[in-house]
């Protein structure tokens, strides 16, 4: 891999006692510094980096490009992940609606506008940090509460059936690619 | 522009799971893809009462104290998949004194009110009171009125110290009406309950403090009817004292008359110009 990157690296938190560290280079050559205990919490990096066969002595000589995200949502990623990897479980709840609260720290990291929070929910997805992704979608969740459906058709800019018909018809009208 | 259409079904079922019933109603209804993505998505309804009787069925899903939604229908079956989730069930154990469900202290706070306004249920909702013996009995009715009107008067005087009302789950709140409209709304409501302390609310059936901003009912127990008799009739007694009813009954007779008494009378002789 040889990857040149142009931004200086990133130290998004500062690594206590875990001495294992891994380079992750976002979409925009933007590049993050992961301990090994926040990077399990991403199934698909964890796969990567066991697949590679990268250890404690070559993981920061080989850094890991991440082509679908971009340096900003990958950023907040790290940030979760560099938080959270200590966690224990969740408990299971029996009505995850009213007993799951999300907490504060999380709640001002994802306070974000729509648009950036779902590029996070897609990176979210494809890096499968289940976590995040749970508390992303209760987030989403928490804004479509109380709203009546014009109001969430402009939060979530969902056009009308009406709309997504023309849509299809002017799609299947246009001609295709010659060929 | 990332938004909602770009997600993926998977994800957009994940963030259904998170939304509480009122919302995915909301979500559902923006579009036909939503709907499909709704209805595929399990739904979990902690507390759900069904009636079905001559006909008619009822579903009243309860989704928190004074919060509940209430379908009745007429002459239609629907098939609904259900599926009974034993969590949510009173378990023995949980029970700390012997009065259950009516401990305040150490029952469900959902489970005490449900009970506490048992009685109230009976009262409004004479149709689905099957479960109960004897109910028919007008001693029984007279004394569930009285109670009612008692504990009415209590809830006004409450209301009436709490300024703050917060206003029923899942549906959207209009500033205007629950800021200003909501002290108007109290004072008819008040000076109505002057003059009919009894009937009053009683359409509201399942709802015992403030009554509910929407309740989809496709029609009210025909029980009720005899009820609304009597509001009607003092409605009209009410009406004698109307100026619209003064000019009818008492005006508008003595101009026709005055009109035809007009037309009788003969013109006014002229002297005859052919004579001359």
């Amino acid at each position: 891999m040889s990857v040149e990157p142009e931004v200086p690296i990133v130290q998004v938190e500062e690594v206590r006692e875990n001495p294992v560290l891994y380079k992750i280079i976002s979409s925009d050559n933007h590049v993050f510094t992961i301990s090994e205990h926040a990077v399990k919490l991403s199934k698909t990096l964890w796969d990567l980096i066991t697949n590679l066969g990268l250890t404690a002595e070559n993981a920061l000589d080989n850094p890991i490009p991440v082509e679908n995200v971009n340096g900003k949502n990958m950023e907040t990623i790290v940030q979760f992940c560099e938080r959270h990897k200590y966690d224990e479980e969740e408990p299971e709840y029996t009505n995850y609606i009213r007993e799951f609260v999300l907490p504060e720290w999380d709640r001002q990291l994802l306070s974000i506008d729509n648009e950036e929070l779902f590029q996070l929910i897609l990176a979210t997805n494809y890096l499968d940090i289940q976590k995040l992704m749970d508390y992303c979608c209760r987030v989403i969740g928490d804004m479509a509460k109380d709203k009546t459906p014009e109001e969430l058709r402009i939060i979530y800019g969902i056009p009308t059936d009406a709309e997504d018909d023309a849509l299809e018809r002017s799609a299947s009208d246009s001609p295709g690619p010659s060929g | 522009m990332t938004c909602w259409n770009y997600l993926p079904a998977e994800i957009k079922q994940h963030v259904v799971k998170k939304l509480d019933f009122m919302s995915r109603v909301s979500l559902g209804s923006t579009c036909r893809l939503n709907r499909q993505i709704v209805n595929s998505t399990k739904l979990e309804l902690p507390r759900v009462r069904f009636g079905y009787k001559k006909g008619r069925s009822l579903i009243v899903i309860y989704t928190g104290i004074e919060k509940f939604l209430r379908l009745e229908f007429g002459n239609s079956i629907f098939p609904v998949n259900l599926e009974r989730n034993t969590d949510y069930f009173w378990k023995p154990s949980t029970l700390k004194c012997g009065l259950g469900s009516f401990c305040k202290q150490c029952s469900d706070p959902f489970e005490y009110w449900y009970y506490q306004n048992l009685p109230r249920r009976v009262l409004h909702e004479p149709f689905w009171t099957d479960f109960i013996l004897n109910i028919d009995q007008k001693l029984i009715r007279e004394e569930l009125r009285m109670n009612y009107v008692k504990d009415e008067r209590e809830k006004i005087q409450k209301a009436s110290k709490k300024k703050n009302l917060v206003s029923s789950w899942g549906f959207r709140r209009d500033g205007s009406i629950n800021e200003e409209g909501q002290g108007k709304k109290k004072r008819i409501r008040k000076k109505k309950k002057k003059k009919i302390p009894i009937l009053e609310n009683f359409k509201d059936s399942e709802d015992v403090g403030e009554p509910e901003v929407v309740s989809y009912e496709i029609f009210e127990d025909s029980e009720n009817l005899e009820d609304s008799e009597d509001v009607e009739e003092q409605k009209q007694t009410s009406d004698y004292m109307t100026p619209r009813f003064i000019l009818t009954v008492v005006l508008f007779p003595i101009l026709i008359s005055f009109i035809f008494y007009l037309g009788d009378t003969p013109p006014a002789t002229t002297p005859d110009t052919t004579d001359s």
